[in-house]
């Protein structure tokens, strides 16, 4: 089954938004900008994703995981459970 | 003509002009031009310098906080000082005015502020909304409403001031997987954090956490530690935290004060359980408030004697964290000073008696003119015996105090001790026959010669034989003395005679519970003969011992004497002491 674009843009943007509040908006922000295919506006919101989408997640993961391992999976994975259909990036 | 004059000089002063303007233009636009590229270039520079300096401005900031981190947290789990370690040392790096922490406890949030520029009041509600909305976030739960314990330091707060957060970051506080909290630094000004400036911080305060995560796993295997010390202890040992809530009770104590049937015993248990015999509150407030230690002798729990130990417990910073109570047994040492003083009385007792005797017979023989030459001769053998009988008391305890003190000397020579034990034998033959006692010596022939002294080792068979027949009536003596492989030489007197209980064959080579025994009977002694051929066999690096199969069952008491006697062993063993 294939997950539309829409629905990565709608977890992604919950994601970065999350962390936001945790980190703080500019770190939170500064984050989700480093990756390059993405495009983010001001708000955390996922304005275009222009790869794929399954990547994207996976590299943006990773680099909150970074700065916040624990904070970052337990965030992801409760957002995860109202996408089922998107797979898990390795935490 | 001069129309024309007058239009070529206009001609030639407008190409002047334009030559001029295009001139200063282009001079002026080439000039732009390099100033730009030489800005920029210098812009370059300065970009890469400052970011040179700012990575090694981070690395001395990353050692020297995690330093400060090992240094000042030490032994302790406190989370609230690594939290300080981190945000006291942010001005080295950030430019801030406040650096906030907020920890979730059971049922309240600690929210601590530390501003470093004053700030109104409301930029601090508003950092604190933000950390409640973060914290919130990263536990799943709404803690927006749960009471806050607040406490604000540094510098005091401007309410007149107009400012506002401007910028702000977090720093989520995650130890051994457990969200413990949040750091949060905000300034009024404006986009001024940035994750290359902030980055160094998310690696400190992970790497805080796991230094705090290997702290307490050590601190962890150190009380399990003593946990099992504790436990293994014979004195009974409590402590209790500053509210006075039991943090150890060990077994001896459990055993003391006979809460074995409570699962969790309080405070109030023991204070009950000790009611009439001592005040532990009282005590436990005496050592509180005066801050040093608190005793009690003598106290009586059970029909035992307990000293009592209530102390203080401090911190490496001096406070009171708790109170530890310790119950010393002291009922053996109790009855060894009665025992003492039970010894110094009847060795007094001892002197004193055939002193009295004597003193009295001079007065008889001085006062008394009438007696025949024959009374005189009984009375003065009468003295001579009670003199005997001191010299013996006084050397027998000169012994003893000798081997107690370490001070006995033996002489050992090489030779047989089966010839010993026949002179001795032969020497209370006829008193055994006389009570109808058959005595009897076996010797193994591969009995090889040995070092001991020959004096001191006829003085122990002298007294183990004559207590055979002192407390054999009719019945047999056998004396073997055979070889133990390669070890020595095992000399067994077996008698069939009264035989001792459990209790007895225990107390027999203790000077306090044997002295005056030897009085009774028809052999006089001080009782004293078996603490002292206990002290000369130990001389030999030898053992004695005494057995018996209870009351009316005869005894047997063995001895062994090394090959190797006392100068062939290093250091040899006259330095030895005799416990009693």
């Amino acid at each position: 089954m294939t997950i539309n674009q829409e629905t990565y843009q709608h977890l992604l943007t919950k994601l970065v938004q999350e962390q936001m509040i945790i980190l703080g908006p500019s770190i939170g922000l500064d984050i989700a900008r480093q990756i390059k295919n993405l495009r983010v506006d001001e708000n955390g919101n996922v304005l275009k994703i222009l790869s794929d989408p399954q990547q994207i997640l996976n590299d943006i993961n990773k680099l909150y995981i970074e700065i916040s391992p624990h904070t970052t999976r337990n965030t992801l994975l409760t957002l995860l459970t109202k996408y089922p259909d998107i797979q898990k990036p390795v935490l | 003509m001069l129309v024309a004059a007058f239009f070529t000089t206009i001609c030639l002063l407008t190409a002047l002009l334009l030559y001029l303007s295009y001139t200063l233009f282009y001079e002026h636009h080439a000039k732009n031009s390099h100033i730009k590229d030489l800005y920029e270039d210098i812009s370059n520079r300065d970009q890469s310098q400052q970011n040179r300096e700012l990575q090694l401005k981070q690395k001395a900031y990353h050692a020297e906080v995690l330093k400060e981190l090992s240094e000042r947290i030490g032994y302790s789990l406190d989370v609230s000082k690594i939290i300080e370690v981190i945000t006291e040392s942010l001005k080295e790096i950030l430019e801030y005015s406040t650096a906030s922490y907020m920890i979730k406890e059971n049922n309240h949030i600690i929210f601590h502020s530390y501003v470093a520029k004053s700030v109104n009041h409301n930029f601090i509600k508003d950092t604190q909304l933000k950390m409640l909305s973060a914290l919130s976030i990263m536990l799943n739960t709404d803690i927006s409403t749960a009471y806050i314990e607040e406490a604000i330091s540094g510098t005091i707060l401007d309410n007149a001031a107009d400012n506002q957060v401007g910028s702000y970051f977090n720093l989520p506080l995650v130890i051994e997987d457990k969200i413990l909290g949040i750091i949060t630094i905000a300034s009024p000004s404006l986009n001024i954090y940035n994750l290359e400036r902030a980055k160094i911080l998310y690696i400190i305060t992970q790497e805080a956490a796991r230094h705090y995560e290997k702290l307490k796993l050590i601190l962890e295997e150190e009380r399990r530690k003593l946990n099992a010390m504790v436990a293994s202890m014979e004195d009974g040992v409590i402590m209790l935290d500053r509210s006075l809530r039991i943090i150890v009770f060990n077994p001896s104590a459990v055993k003391i004060l006979q809460l074995t049937n409570l699962a969790e015993p309080t405070i109030k248990d023991i204070t009950n359980s000790l009611q009439g015999i001592v005040d532990l509150r009282t005590k436990l407030d005496e050592a509180i408030r005066n801050e040093h230690v608190t005793e009690q002798e003598d106290i009586i729990i059970h029909n035992r004697a307990y000293h009592l130990l209530i102390t203080p417990v401090k911190d490496s910073r001096n406070e009171l964290t708790g109170t530890a109570i310790l119950l010393r047994d002291v009922t053996a040492e109790k009855e060894l000073i009665q025992m003492r003083d039970e010894f110094t009385a009847k060795v007094v007792h001892e002197l004193r008696a055939p002193l009295t005797t004597i003193r009295g017979t001079t007065d008889m023989i001085v006062n008394e003119s009438k007696l025949t030459e024959e009374v005189k001769k009984k009375l003065l053998l009468t003295m001579k015996e009670d003199s005997e009988h001191m010299l013996k008391l006084v050397g027998e305890i000169l012994d003893v105090a000798k081997i107690e003190a370490g001070k006995f000397q033996i002489e050992p020579t090489l030779g047989k001790i089966q010839d010993t034990v026949d002179k001795v034998v032969g020497k209370f033959s006829a008193q055994a026959t006389q009570k109808g006692i058959s005595m009897t010596a076996q010797y193994d022939p591969a009995t090889p010669e040995i070092k001991f002294d020959v004096i001191r080792i006829e003085q122990v068979l002298n007294n183990l034989i004559s207590n055979a027949i002192k407390y054999t009536d009719k019945g047999t003596i056998t004396i073997f003395v055979h070889p133990e492989a390669d070890k020595g030489v095992i000399i067994e007197i077996i008698d069939t005679g009264a035989g001792l209980n459990e209790e007895e064959v225990k107390g027999l080579f203790s000077k306090f519970k044997q002295f005056g025994k030897g009085k009774t009977g028809k052999v006089k002694g001080t009782g004293l003969g078996l603490v002292i051929a206990k002290g000369i066999i130990e001389s030999h690096l030898g053992k004695i011992e005494a057995s018996s199969k209870g009351p009316g069952r005869g005894s047997t008491f063995k001895f062994w004497l090394p090959l190797r006697g006392p100068q062939d062993m290093k250091g040899g063993n006259n330095g030895k002491n005799i416990t009693s």
